[in-house]
Parts: structure tokens; C-alpha cells; sequence
């Protein structure tokens, strides 16, 4: 390099040699070779001879120059390279080389190197990478690079002697993600674990110092495949592991189930003491079923006075409903007036007035005295009931017969009879069909007292099932009456509903005896809501 | 309000400072009992701009101010001193007598003496406190090279000095991962023993 400015050498014949060009150390772990290329126009047959210099080796006479050494085994030769480790093997000094092109015996000029520092020139060889698989994880093992062993070194010797700082710089490329992981590695054994399974993976480690700048090759790509599947000692483990305690749970649950079907299904011994087939179930149920004899006087009104059609009870289905949540409070009342039933005397006055008496629901526990003085002020506010209404209020027990279970259902049926030019009231008092059969001889009395235009009418009527009875009508037809009513017995038995105070209205087209009903109200103009 | 603000501009430059001090501690050099801050990283960064240049122009190749083998050589203690005296050398001697050819290189030798000159100012602090002796035999050994380096031609010398400048970041490099493989030795042998 520093021999391309200088004036060819020329022999005797004019002949020019053309010194060799680029001439430089390559050093690859310490191995220093001096490469150089033929100068242009210089012949096939051209040889070349090396020397070399170590900086710092002074003349013996003291003028500042090196003292150049010639490589001996690089004395004319034709190769454009020259292995000089031998004669640069002390890392601590620094060299210089240079080399001439010898033509027919005839020299060039020296064409030198630059100061070459083995210790910053050198490159780092590839390391030597042995990569197994143990099961998933990646084990690689790096070793090197190696010195290249000279004729002073006894063995060779890895770089590490040389290059204390030295690192490895591990490259892991994934087959199937493409990706590369890069990784710094001061120690000889490296383990990459915990890889996909199935997968090549691939290890390319290179070597650098860390103290010096120096270049570095990296190793070919080894590649290993993980095993596509782990191993049968995991399968195993997982199978003691997890399938087994399933199965064994699974086992566990199913036997359970079967216990506890066997428990809930099968016949169990109750205690004696828990046995209760002689008790008699009146008795249990006696306190539900209150053996006071309870009436209701059902008074059907219309308010509007000289309206004469039956059919027109727009307000019905609401005074109904508006109705039942008060019945609570009636039986509580009714259940207060246990002592002896009043006398139906002092109904009389309020069934005889004129215009219909209009009783609140409200006032239909105050005492019946009571009730034509609180009618009016009580009742004109609600605009619910300003139509026909019906009302239900506790007749005095006058059922001659004590019977206990025995209830009497008076409805009184107030209506207006255009014809009559009054505003006649007919009332119904019925006994129920329980004392019914017993006390034919009262229901003849009553059908009497119809019969003598009594203007008030005893009805039978069932609160449970919903049937009316009009004695009277079922005197003349009454087969269909007793029939059912047997039956009703035969059906319900002991089991005697209670009664409370209960204001109902039944629709005549749903009652099951319609013919009665409907002949009913022709005569009677009987309004019947049944729900 | 100029009160707190006060302590707060205080503690942010505190914290500067100590960041800063975190990220020169990095590159504590070790000299015996004197610890000064090197940045051979960067010194060699500038000297890489002009290394191939001023290697060109040194011709004396028989003659070496610096040699490696006797760097190395030098004991712990006296490195301080040793270090001390030849970064003098450089400010006094070499520097200001190296002729630049180019721009660059002068810009580039600047740097580096100012940087010699900032270590030189706490190797001083270290040897006004008895930190930086120097026995016999570093002062001989420096005595030889001063003695290379005045036999020379002036500028010659200068530019053979500048470069073997090589020589001596290799040496700061070499001490500088020398302690750390002293501590990374020490961390490793602490826990093996209870």
C-alpha cells in the first residue's frame, strides 16, 4: 500500500516488475496470514517474498528503523499468501509485513502492510456449537473459538485464555414463528427451554470480545426439531395424575346419587310417635271451620230510581272486585258478635223504606239498628256504587235448629218494580242446603210467605260451588236441586267450607241452573254475578 | 414560593447529579486507592476519526514509546502515579506539538486533551492526598519513554506518540475490566462462602 506511489523498479533491460498490491494481514483467531493480490500487468509466473517487522524493533544503530525479518518459508513463492503466525505470535507486540514481486530474478519494490495488532485485528472464528434436544428445551453447548495453534503453543488453546471479556452472542431462530431470538451468553452450556413441540429451531452463536472492537463470524445454523409430542413418562403423569382422580370422583358422585335415590324412593318406618291415622281430621281442622252459624243478607239495590230494566248493571264486575278486599274485616267482626244472634226484628224497619236504603259496605257490621241512620252519608260518595249494588250484611241466626254446621244465607233482594208504582224490595232468606233437608217445614213456611207476596224471598245459595237455590222454585222443580245437592254432599262430605261475610253477585248465564235462575229473574228481576 | 421553589430546583438538580454520577460511575477507573471517571469508549471513538491517518505518518517503526508488556507491569499502587504522569506527557508534550494536518484532526486532538486534562485534574486531587505514589521503577520506566520521545524529531515524535495512543486506551480498558472481573469474582465467590 504505502509501495503504489513509488517508482516502479526497472531492471537492467527497462523491464518492469509490478510490486504486488493491497498486501494486509487477515488474522482469524490468531492466525496471521499476510495476503496480497499481483500487481496489474504482472505475469503468471511472478513470485513473491515476505518479511516482516515487530513495531519497536530498532536498528542496532539507533536511526528510528525497523529491523525487517525475512519469513523464510515465504521466499519466492508463487501462492499471493503467507502464514506468518509463527513469526507473530507475541499478542503484545505489533507487526508490519511487507512483501515484493520477484520477476525472473528481478525484485520490486516492498509493498508494506499497516500495523497489525493481533489482539484487535483478529477475527473471531466461528465457536464450535453442539446443539442436542432434551425433550422440549434446547441445550447447546458452545466451545471456542480455538487459537490456532502455532509452533510455540504445546495445545490448543480457546480464546477464552486470550480474550478473558470474551461473550457469546447465541441467535435462536423459530422455524415456524420466523422470529429470532438473540441472546448473550457468558458461559460454555446454554439451555433455551420450554420450546413448542413440532417445531425446527435453529442456533447460530458468535463470539466477541467485550473489551476489544473486534469482528466476529458466526457459526453455521444447527437446527434441531423438537420431539412432536411429549414424552410417555408425561403422558403417564399426566394420566395418574388427572384422569385417574377424575374417574375415581366421577365413581365417588354416581354412588352417591344412587344412596340417595334408594333413601328418597324407598319406604320409610316412621316413629310411632309420628303416626296420626286415628287422629280424626274434624278435630284438626275444627279451628278453621268455626261452628257459628253465619248469615249473610245479600240486598241487591238500584239506586237509580224509575229505571226498570233488569239487564242495565253497567258497574257490576267493579263493585265486585272493589268489594272482596273488605271481607277480611267482616269476619273479624263477625267473629266478635259470637254471643246470641239478634233478632231479624229490627231489619224490618230498613227493608220497609222507602227509597231503597242505600248501606255502605262500610256500615254493613254496625249494628242493624244503626244502619238506616249511617246509609246515606256513608254510601253517596263512592261513585263506584252508584248503580246497583248488592250488599251483605249478618242476619240474626234464627235457624230454629241448633246445628252447628248449619248456615242460612238470607239475600235480600231489593229492587224496583215499575209496575207496582212503588219500590218494592224482595228479600230472599234462604237456609243453607245443609238444613235444608231437615227443615223442610221452615222452607214451607217461607214458600208461604212468598206465596202470600211477602216481597221477600228465601234463596238457597252455596258460596263454594256457586249454585242459588230458590226454595221455592225448587219445590216446584227441585229434583235437579236435590240431586245436586246430594251430591255436593256426597262429594264434600264432613268438609263444611266456612262462610265468611261475603258479598257476591253471580252472573245468572254462568250458574249452573239456569232455568231457575233465569225464571228468577223474570219474576223476581233477580240480578245473580257469580264468579 | 422563591422558598419552595428554591428546594425544589435544588432536589431536580440533586437528582441530576446523581444521575449523572450513576452513569459515570460506570465508568469508575480503578487506581490503587484513586478512582477517577474514564470514558475509554469515547476517548477511542475520537481517536478512531484520525487513528488510520496518523498511523500512516509515523515512519519510525523501529522505535516504540510505549510498549505493552511494560504497561501491564506497572503494580496497582502506581498506576495512579504512572497514568498521571503520561497524560502530563500528552498535554504538554505531544499535543501541543502535534501538528494537524487537517481540521479534523486538530478538533479530534482537542477533545482529547481536554479529556486527558480532566483526568489529569483528579489524578492531581488524588495525589495532593497521598493517593498517587510512584516508586523507583515506574519513574525509570517513564524516564525511558520521555527519553524515546525527546531522541526523536519533534513532530515525528508527536506524531508517534498520538499513535500509539492505541496502546494506552487498550491499558485503561484493560484495568477498567480487569476491577470488573475482580468484582464479578468477588460477587461470585461471597456466596459461596457462609
Amino acid at each position: 500500500m504505502n509501495g503504489i506511489n513509488k517508482p516502479l523498479q526497472r531492471d537492467v533491460l527497462g523491464s518492469v516488475v509490478v510490486p504486488p498490491r493491497n498486501v494486509h494481514f487477515h488474522s482469524v483467531n490468531l492466525r496471521n496470514i499476510v495476503k496480497w493480490h499481483p500487481g496489474k500487468g504482472a505475469s503468471d509466473g511472478t513470485l513473491y517474498s515476505v518479511e516482516y517487522a515487530i513495531y519497536g524493533d530498532e536498528e542496532e544503530s539507533g536511526t528510528g528503523n525497523v529491523v525487517w525479518r525475512e519469513v523464510r518459508h515465504c521466499r519466492e513463492i508463487p501462492q499471493t499468501q503467507c502464514d506468518v503466525t509463527n513469526e507473530t505470535h507475541i499478542l503484545d507486540d505489533q507487526y508490519y509485513a511487507r512483501v515484493k514481486a520477484v520477476d525472473s530474478g528481478i525484485s520490486s519494490k516492498w509493498t508494506e502492510t499497516d500495523k497489525f495488532d493481533p489482539l484487535f485485528h483478529t477475527i473471531f472464528g466461528p465457536p464450535r456449537v453442539k446443539v442436542t434436544m432434551v425433550e422440549n428445551n434446547l441445550r447447546v453447548k458452545m466451545k471456542g473459538p480455538m487459537r490456532w495453534k502455532n509452533a510455540h503453543m504445546k495445545r490448543e488453546r480457546s480464546l477464552w485464555k486470550v480474550f478473558p471479556h470474551m461473550i457469546y452472542n447465541v441467535s435462536i431462530f423459530s422455524n415456524k414463528s420466523k422470529q429470532t431470538f438473540n441472546l448473550l451468553v457468558k458461559n460454555d452450556t446454554f439451555i433455551f427451554g420450554f420450546l413448542e413441540y413440532g417445531v425446527e429451531y435453529c442456533v447460530s452463536v458468535k463470539a466477541f470480545s467485550q473489551s476489544n472492537p473486534t469482528a466476529s463470524v458466526a457459526s453455521e445454523w444447527k437446527c434441531e426439531t423438537t420431539p412432536s409430542g411429549p414424552p410417555p413418562d408425561q403422558m403417564m403423569l399426566a394420566l395418574l395424575g388427572g384422569i385417574i382422580p377424575f374417574a375415581v370422583c366421577l365413581f365417588g358422585l354416581v354412588l352417591a346419587g344412587c344412596l340417595v335415590y334408594h333413601y328418597l324412593s324407598g319406604k320409610q318406618n316412621l316413629p310411632e310417635s309420628a303416626k296420626v291415622a286415628h287422629v280424626v281430621e274434624q278435630q284438626t281442622l275444627c279451628p278453621e271451620k268455626p261452628p257459628t252459624i253465619i248469615n249473610l243478607n245479600l240486598i241487591v239495590t238500584n239506586l237509580t230510581t224509575g229505571e226498570t230494566k233488569l239487564t242495565n248493571l253497567p258497574a257490576l264486575p267493579h263493585l265486585v272486585s272493589e268489594v272482596e278486599h273488605l271481607l277480611p274485616l267482616a269476619v273479624q267482626l263477625n267473629n266478635v258478635r259470637s254471643g246470641p244472634p239478634p233478632e231479624p226484628g229490627p231489619q224490618e224497619p230498613l227493608l220497609g223504606e222507602e227509597p231503597a236504603p242505600v248501606v255502605s259496605y262500610a256500615t254493613q257490621n254496625l249494628p242493624v239498628n244503626d244502619v238506616s241512620n249511617a246509609t246515606s252519608q256513608d254510601w253517596q260518595p263512592d261513585h263506584s256504587l252508584s248503580d246497583d249494588y248488592g250488599l251483605v250484611i249478618r242476619e240474626p241466626a234464627e235457624t230454629p235448629s241448633g246445628e252447628l254446621l248449619s248456615q242460612s244465607l238470607r239475600v235480600q233482594i231489593l229492587e224496583q218494580e215499575g209496575s207496582m208504582g212503588e219500590e218494592p224490595s224482595a228479600v230472599a232468606e234462604v237456609n243453607r242446603y245443609k238444613s235444608q233437608n231437615t227443615e223442610t217445614a221452615q222452607e214451607e213456611s217461607l214458600c208461604d210467605e212468598d206465596a202470600e207476596e211477602d216481597q221477600v224471598t228465601f234463596v238457597d245459595w252455596n258460596p263454594e260451588t256457586g249454585i242459588l237455590n230458590i226454595p221455592i222454585l225448587s219445590q216446584l222443580c227441585s229434583e235437579l236441586i236435590v240431586e245436586t245437592v246430594n251430591e255436593d254432599e256426597n262429594t264434600q262430605g264432613e268438609v263444611v267450607p266456612i262462610l265468611p261475610n261475603v258479598l257476591v253477585r253471580q252472573v245468572s248465564e254462568e250458574s249452573s241452573d239456569q232455568d231457575t235462575l233465569t225464571k228468577m229473574e223474570n219474576m223476581w228481576g233477580l240480578q245473580v254475578m257469580q264468579d | 414560593m422563591m422558598w419552595a421553589s428554591g428546594i425544589v430546583s435544588s432536589l431536580l438538580v440533586c437528582t441530576l447529579l446523581c444521575c449523572l454520577w450513576d452513569t459515570a460511575s460506570g465508568w469508575k477507573l480503578y487506581l490503587g486507592t484513586c478512582t477517577v471517571s474514564v470514558h475509554t469508549h469515547e476517548l477511542r471513538h475520537h481517536f478512531h476519526e484520525i487513528r488510520q491517518s496518523v498511523l500512516a505518518r509515523d515512519r519510525q517503526l523501529g522505535v516504540k514509546l510505549l510498549r505493552r508488556d511494560m504497561m501491564k507491569n506497572v503494580q496497582d499502587t502506581e498506576r495512579c502515579c504512572f497514568l498521571r504522569h503520561l497524560l502530563r506527557f500528552y498535554v504538554e508534550r505531544v499535543f501541543s506539538c502535534y501538528a494537524a494536518t487537517q481540521s479534523q484532526h486538530r478538533r479530534t486532538i482537542n477533545v482529547l486533551a481536554n479529556a486527558f486534562l480532566s483526568i489529569k485534574r483528579d489524578l492531581r486531587v488524588c495525589h495532593e492526598q497521598n493517593h498517587c505514589p510512584c516508586g523507583e521503577e515506574t519513574r525509570m520506566e517513564f524516564s525511558a519513554i520521555q527519553a524515546k520521545f525527546e531522541k526523536l524529531e519533534q513532530k515525528a515524535a508527536a506524531v508517534k506518540a498520538v499513535a500509539e495512543l492505541d496502546s494506552l486506551l487498550e491499558w485503561l480498558d484493560a484495568i477498567h475490566h480487569r476491577k470488573e472481573q475482580i468484582l464479578e469474582e468477588d460477587d461470585k465467590s461471597h456466596p459461596e462462602n457462609p
